[in-house]
């Protein structure tokens, strides 16, 4: 095998796959990305066996063929080169060895043969559909942040993405909760999308399809069966197994009766829950949110550090009433509205609260309250 | 405060609603696991509801003194209370504990499990000198508590056994409670599932020896002149890969521990205030045994016990000779020696 490579298209690919290669692997191969070269094109392949992630990048193949290379040592030498420099990589007739040539440096790395990398069949996938790379985005963004972080709780640690019915309105809907908090974003349900099973696509996924997102705006196609998914757009395929389990039954947790509700403007209630819970997050991050006819009232207090009040101006015609929120879940939730307002709708202390953009109802988040 | 004996039991029956943190503790994992699943189903009946119970890690902990207060406070998305479980816990997670303890807020029930913690461990201090606390000690059942868990279990599956059948399944079983009733339940099995008398020959032929052999016991086997339990926590060492030096210079450990009490013995000190001059001091298990090791062993034999402990790991070293062989020898002349009871031993 034997091609050239301009640096920038090389080292933009290799960032998409070499984050998908775990930093410690006991199999060897897996620290590998498999390189090869046809028909004008490089493909870059990385996987942990549980995802998978295939680039294509145009280059000058002079020989076509494929090898592997050590991904993270790739990457580094290739994010080193000089900007605009061309990359040369050969594989001779010894396939232990990839050399790598740009201007006057000269590389020598140890392959493994490509033969034992290993093909992560998607199997057949029945369901699939095409959707914006915004909406996409914006299922992802307004979820990932109430993921479960719990490994013990493995059908939490993805984000719930299923079929639904909203007001009788077929919608894709997007869920993530850890049990402190819930977040639902839906968008209109795409061709092709009725009748998918719900599935749970992993934490690590999520991640790496978000960072590919980041750097395009074309239309993404998704393909599922109940064990696996497969995002493509652009030149870049991305397969991952899905988590085996069952998502808890959210609806449940969602109220629908809350009537006290209280509307504020979202950055000044987030920088002031910021302020006022420096006070206490060394022990507890416990804020208290004292509401009345007149607004709304922030505080909280530590034994050893004192005491913090900051009041707000609110909207709300209900009786007074105090309710506790873990400070940094409520700030997680706002950070998440993009308009100007938040709407909050309580029952009591102890039930949940259902947090949405006041001009928005695509996005639901529900915030348990904490004792204070 | 702590609990032993039948308030233990007492307590996981019901658990005192005043206590907010439980320690569940000690060196027997298995009974440490299956506490902590019933005071959690105490609480919760479904073990693995992610809404109601929070497993966290004492690295977590440590890391995050906030983590611990804010998930007791927090209050469940279905309703019910709350279980925070912290794993593996020890004197790191004190700080958060004692700052939990002074500001219990919420009604959640906050369960940490630990290993063997020493009597100066600050989270055993902390949890024993709470009023709200509560510490519960997990030894390897054994002698009568090993009986009854082995009744217990079986009458649960409609079985009895003939006295010789519970007495060797109180000989083989019991380093580890889960694994005792694991070990039980695979009998029933084998005993077909329709009830019935659990004889010796059916606990013979499918009962692995599961209790707990170390070093520890050898030493014991071996001053105490048991040359059966001896070889076989012998042979079980080697098959576990453990090197027969090692367990020369346990044995040699043990026998001066046993010297230096036998000396201070011999300066009028009685054997607890003898023992008591040990560091760190036995355990009050070992105690119990050493106490009777000391009247078994002169000061003049213990040192030619050590003498011919030094020589079996000089030849091991030196001679080319099978070092399990000479060790396999030399456990067996200790044995031997301390069937020869002591001139105190024999006057009484």
């Amino acid at each position: 095998m034997k091609l050239t490579i301009e640096r920038a298209a090389l080292l933009k690919s290799l960032n998409h796959v070499q984050s998908v290669v775990e930093r410690r692997n006991t199999i060897p191969i897996l620290s590998n990305v498999k390189i090869e070269g046809a028909n004008g094109r490089l493909s870059l392949n990385a996987t942990d066996m549980d995802l998978d992630i295939v680039e294509a990048v145009p280059a000058e193949v002079a020989q076509p063929g494929a090898t592997t290379a050590p991904a993270h040592t790739l990457y580094e030498i290739i994010r080193k080169l000089p900007e605009g420099s061309q990359v040369e990589i050969e594989q001779s007739g010894d396939d232990s060895q990839l050399v790598l040539r740009s201007g006057r440096s000269r590389f020598t790395l140890a392959s493994l043969p490509v033969t034992d990398y290993p093909v992560m069949s998607g199997g057949e996938l029945p369901y699939s559909f095409v959707l914006g790379a915004d909406d996409l985005k914006g299922l992802i963004d307004k979820t990932r942040f109430a993921i479960s972080s719990e490994e013990t709780r493995y059908y939490l640690n993805g984000i719930y993405l299923h079929a639904a019915s909203s007001d009788g309105v077929p919608v894709l809907r997007a869920v993530a909760t850890d049990g402190h908090r819930l977040a639902r974003v839906e968008v209109p349900l795409p061709e092709g999308a009725p009748g998918m099973p719900g599935v749970i696509v992993p934490r690590k996924t999520v991640a790496e399809l978000r960072k590919l997102l980041d750097e395009t705006s074309v239309d993404v196609t998704i393909s599922l069966s109940e064990t696996k998914i497969r995002f493509a757009f652009d030149d870049a395929v991305m397969t991952s197994k899905l988590i085996d389990g069952t998502f808890p039954d959210y609806e449940r947790v969602i109220p629908a009766d809350n009537d006290k509700v209280l509307e504020v403007d979202c950055k000044s209630l987030s920088q002031a829950v910021d302020r006022v819970s420096a006070i206490s997050t060394e022990k507890s991050r416990a804020i208290k949110l004292s509401v009345d006819k007149g607004g709304l009232t922030l505080s909280a207090s530590s034994p050893e550090n004192g005491s913090a009040v900051e009041e707000l101006e609110a909207s709300y015609e209900a009786g007074p009433m105090e309710i506790g929120f873990n400070s940094r879940y409520l700030m997680d939730i706002l950070a998440q509205i993009e308009g100007d307002a938040a709407r909050f709708a309580m029952a009591d202390a102890a039930s949940p609260t259902v947090v949405r953009e006041v001009t928005d109802s695509s996005a639901v988040y529900v915030l348990m309250p904490m004792r204070v | 405060m702590k609990l032993a004996g039948n308030r233990i039991e007492s307590f996981l029956k019901t658990p005192d609603a005043a206590a907010r943190v439980v320690l569940v503790y000690g060196p027997d994992a298995g009974l440490v696991k299956e506490r902590i699943a019933r005071l959690t189903k105490g609480v919760c009946a479904d073990t693995n509801d992610p809404f109601r119970i929070a497993d966290l890690t004492a690295t977590g902990v440590k890391d995050d003194p906030a983590r611990l207060a804010d998930e007791a406070a927090a209050i469940a998305m279905t309703g019910g209370r709350r279980v925070v479980r912290v794993h593996d816990a020890g004197d790191g997670v004190s700080q958060a504990v004692q700052s939990f303890l002074d500001h219990p807020a919420g009604d959640a029930l906050v369960l940490l499990d630990a290993g063997e913690l020493g009597p100066r461990s600050a989270l055993r201090k902390l949890v024993e000198g709470a009023d709200n606390a509560v510490a519960l000690p997990c030894y390897a059942d054994e002698g009568g508590s090993l009986e009854a868990v082995i009744h217990e279990s079986l009458r649960v599956q409609g079985l009895t056994a003939e006295p010789d059948a519970v007495a060797w399944l109180a000989d083989h079983l019991g380093g580890d409670r889960l694994l005792t009733r694991s070990e039980l339940e695979k009998l029933a099995l084998y005993m077909g599932g329709g009830g019935g008398r659990v004889r010796l020959e059916d606990v013979i032929a499918c009962i692995g020896d599961t209790a707990a052999l170390s070093l520890d016991d050898l030493s014991m086997a071996c001053a105490e002149g048991d040359h059966p339990t001896a070889q076989r926590v012998l042979d079980r060492l080697y098959r576990e890969g453990t090197s027969p030096i090692a367990v020369l210079r346990s044995l040699q450990r043990h026998f001066q521990r046993l010297h230096l009490a036998s000396g201070a013995m011999g300066r009028g000190k009685s054997p607890d205030q003898a023992l008591a001059v040990l560091r760190p001091p036995p355990h009050f298990r070992v105690a119990e045994h050493m106490r009777g090791q000391l009247i078994r062993w002169p000061a003049e034999r213990l040192g030619t016990a050590l003498d011919l402990l030094v020589n079996a790991e000089m030849d091991c070293k030196s001679t080319g000779m099978p070092a399990e062989e000479i060790c396999s020898r030399t456990v067996m002349q200790l044995t031997r020696a301390a069937g020869r009871k002591g001139p105190a031993a024999q006057r009484r």
